[in-house]
């Protein structure tokens, strides 16, 4: 089941435009490449998709929670040994701790295992403070030991990479297309979106985000070059006793963001960053606003 | 995690046809592999070589056979 | 709460990308196709195993280079042109220093060919002037026991329409030299006469001319033009074709003969159209040349994509040919020898079918596979020969099974 989907891409030609689309890090994912003369490329633009698709695929087993070989499960389950790590993963690593600063310890990659306690899918309790408080002692990036060449959590400490990897990835992925394929190349891996260089003729992407229902474009962004993240949670939040619950669990309280926006999307050079600026936002719950604006990055949300 | 819809607006209308001329934006179905002359080329090649021994007839999609003794 | 610092955060970003050094997709890439074919005809005649390899590299000018390779190895047995009789026949075997035997009432189908063919290819495709305007210049080399070709092309092709129409234009030459084992036949004398010289050649020239024009966003029109030029040994050196007097008996076996020179000209017109998620693909060749030879060969093919990277695409061939002028079962023994005569079946007029498809899928990284299985039958007009060799026939026909697997990476 787990890797079913690795290394399968379904092509579609639109126009100039051929489009493969796969599944990776539990998302549809689809990378479009438009160029002049795509019959003569078209075998080129097949074998560059299925390269630039390789590497998400790489990303996503290397840091993989469910694969007992990953990289990422060599770190969670040393049982609190130190653990090598290789240059990729000391800078993925690094963003964490620059995110884990600016939010003021809010967000933290060690508090995935809060997942335990909120599902959020058709949730209807929300968990006691008890249950709370003993998760929360494996939480802490502060208490995590990190040089260039090694990492060391403690006993029972968990790390992932949600919010990092796929918008890490989207990126990774855009670079790989190779330059003879021209600039108009577009990766969108569940949302997050880079963008090379403009469509043919020099026209923007028309990149649409879904609005709160989940069934209708909210707004068309035009996206020339760079990279758009989204957060959001149309899909997984909970409301309970009337107050609505996000999905981005504060580190520090082990409870979702309050009154945190529906979805965030903002506009960057890359997806990294873009998606750093989403996921810091959301932790603002109802200043998100004035932290985007901060920012000087587009920004569009919705409440 | 939202899924970002990514439309693509056709902005170019198709107006009045001339000649049967064909857009590059219309060119979808004839950048299919098997709408390409010559994709196959290496069984094609192969199936006239096979023909050219065993027929009296050669050539037509690209040049006669590359020569042989065949019997 | 206000964000600290945007530009850690930019630079956080920088430097996780910036981090891993991987080798883009390179633009000079190469595209690959190798192939294992099996051809196998009936009444143990002539089997063929081959293997085939071709390379094609684009860079970033959109220069292409392609290589080919391909081996064959040939064995089995072959008609040689010796007319089928009520006698059991002796006859010397086309390489001189042995005989052969053929039974009585039975083809007599020659077993001494086993041999293996080696050929390489290079061809080279660039724009010249503008983008619009392409050049090719090839080159080949083949060689067998008894065989060697050499041979170069050149072309032109030119888009027009915006890339709705292109016009091409192609040249080949060929030096072929035919070194045939035993040395070469001397045209028309008897078999077992001495031989004549050791080697003999061959030259061909061919010329194309051709568009390809899009008819709408499903279909596409070729129509190609082409003329072949060949002079020299155009012989088949062990080739026979039999003298026989009214009773039926072999009087004498000749070695063939055909003339020095052959013009050649083709029409040939292809059509795709594509169904939604189907193409057909069908064309139709018409062929005349100075030995006698007319034919026309309609192909078509059906693909129907099944999802998920598979296909499956059934073909149908038809073709006829009406026979050489100089072409005979075999030669009345009271007859005066005519100038050129030949007894090879494959001169002869017959209707061939091919019958057959082919599976393609996808595997991992982007490899696509093929599977091909076709049935190919040969139905030659049954020439009359005397009234004592009713009941045998000197071209029975053969059927032919083709199986090969292909893979592109």
């Amino acid at each position: 089941m787990a890797g079913e989907h690795l290394g399968k891409i379904n092509f579609e030609t639109k126009g100039s435009m051929i489009m493969g689309h796969f599944h990776a890090m539990a998302n549809p994912c689809l990378i479009i490449i438009e160029h002049q003369s795509i019959n003569k490329k078209i075998d080129l633009i097949k074998k560059s998709m299925f390269q630039m698709a390789a590497e998400v695929w790489r990303i996503e087993q290397k840091y993989s929670r469910y694969l007992e070989n990953s990289a990422l499960s060599k770190i969670n389950n040393a049982n609190g040994a130190k653990v090598p790590i290789d240059p990729e993963t000391y800078q993925l690593l690094n963003v964490a701790d620059i995110l884990w600063q600016e939010s003021n310890g809010m967000f933290d990659i060690s508090s995935g295992v809060f997942r335990k306690i909120w599902t959020f899918d058709n949730q209807q309790n929300i968990p006691s403070q008890t249950e709370i408080d003993s998760v929360l002692e494996y939480v802490g990036w502060d208490r995590i030991k990190l040089d260039k060449e090694s990492l060391q959590l403690e006993q029972n400490m968990q790390i992932d990479f949600g919010g990092i990897g796929k918008e890490y990835a989207a990126d990774r992925c855009a670079s790989l297309a190779p330059e003879s394929l021209g600039k108009s190349v577009l990766v969108n891996l569940g949302g997050d979106v880079v963008a090379k260089g403009p469509r043919n003729n020099l026209l923007n992407w028309d990149v649409g985000i879904e609005s709160k229902s989940g069934r209708k474009v909210w707004k068309n962004v035009p996206l020339g070059s760079g990279a758009i993240a989204t957060s959001g949670d149309v899909y997984k939040s909970i409301t309970y006793k009337g107050k609505r619950y996000s999905h981005i669990i504060n580190a520090l309280t082990g409870y979702p963001t309050l009154e945190a926006p529906s979805t965030i999307s903002v506009a960057a050079p890359n997806c990294v960053e873009a998606g750093m600026l989403s996921t810091l936002a959301m932790l603002q719950g109802e200043n998100a606003e004035n932290f985007l604006e901060d920012s000087g990055r587009p920004h569009w949300i919705q409440r | 995690m939202i899924r970002l819809i990514t439309c693509i607006l056709m902005t170019l209308s198709l107006g009045a046809c001339s000649s049967a001329s064909v857009k590059p934006w219309e060119r979808g179905n004839l950048a299919k592999s098997s709408m390409t002359f010559g994709y196959d080329s290496m069984i094609d090649s192969t199936d006239d070589h096979i023909y050219f021994s065993k027929e009296a007839t050669s050539g037509g999609r690209s040049f006669g056979a590359g020569g042989c003794g065949c019997n | 709460m206000q964000l600290k610092n945007s530009n850690k955060i930019a630079l956080a970003a920088a430097g996780l990308l910036g981090a891993v050094n991987t080798a883009q997709v390179s633009a000079a890439d190469w595209d690959h196709e190798a192939s294992v074919l099996y051809y196998g005809e009936s009444d143990g005649r002539v089997q063929d195993g081959s293997i085939k390899y071709k390379g094609k590299r684009t860079n970033d000018d959109d220069n292409v280079l392609t290589l080919n390779l391909g081996i064959d190895t040939l064995t089995g047995s072959s008609p040689s042109g010796i007319a089928p009789s009520g006698d059991v026949q002796v006859v010397a075997t086309p390489s001189g220093g042995s005989t052969t035997t053929y039974q009585a009432n039975k083809l007599t189908l020659d077993d001494t060919f086993l041999d293996t063919r080696v050929d390489l290819g290079a061809s080279w495709d660039q724009s010249i002037l503008d983008e619009n305007t392409r050049l090719n210049v090839g080159a080949s080399l083949s060689k067998e026991y008894d065989y060697l070709h050499l041979g170069v092309s050149g072309g032109v092709s030119r888009e027009l329409n915006n890339n709705n129409t292109t016009l091409s234009l192609g040249l080949a030459y060929s030096a072929d030299t035919i070194e045939a084992v035993g040395n070469t036949p001397v045209p028309l004398a008897d078999i077992s006469a001495a031989k004549g010289s050791s080697d003999e050649s061959k030259d061909t020239l061919d010329f194309v001319v051709g568009v390809t024009q899009v008819l709408s966003k499903n279909s596409i029109l070729q129509l190609n033009y082409g003329l072949t030029q060949a002079d020299g040994y155009l012989n088949d050196p062990y080739k026979r074709i039999s003298r026989v007097d009214s009773s039926g008996k072999i009087v004498q076996n000749l070695n063939e003969s055909r003339p020095g020179d052959r013009l050649g000209h083709n029409i040939y017109g292809a059509l795709k159209h594509n169904f939604s998620d189907n193409v057909l693909s069908t064309s139709a060749r018409l062929h005349t040349d100075d030995f006698g030879i007319d034919s026309v060969t309609l192909d078509t093919k059906y693909n129907i994509n099944l999802g998920n990277r598979r296909s499956i695409e059934p073909h149908i061939r038809y073709y006829h040919q009406t026979a050489a002028d100089f072409y005979a079962p075999q030669l009345d023994a009271t007859a005066p020898i005519p100038e050129f005569a030949s007894a090879d079946y494959r001169l002869a007029e017959f209707d061939a079918y091919t019958l057959g498809a082919t599976y393609r899928f996808g595997g991992r990284k982007g490899r696509e596979w093929r599977v091909t299985g076709e049935l190919y039958s040969q139905n030659p007009k049954r020439e009359k020969l005397t009234a004592s060799q009713a009941g045998l026939d000197a071209n029975p026909g053969f059927d032919a099974l083709l199986l090969s697997i292909g893979v592109k990476f």
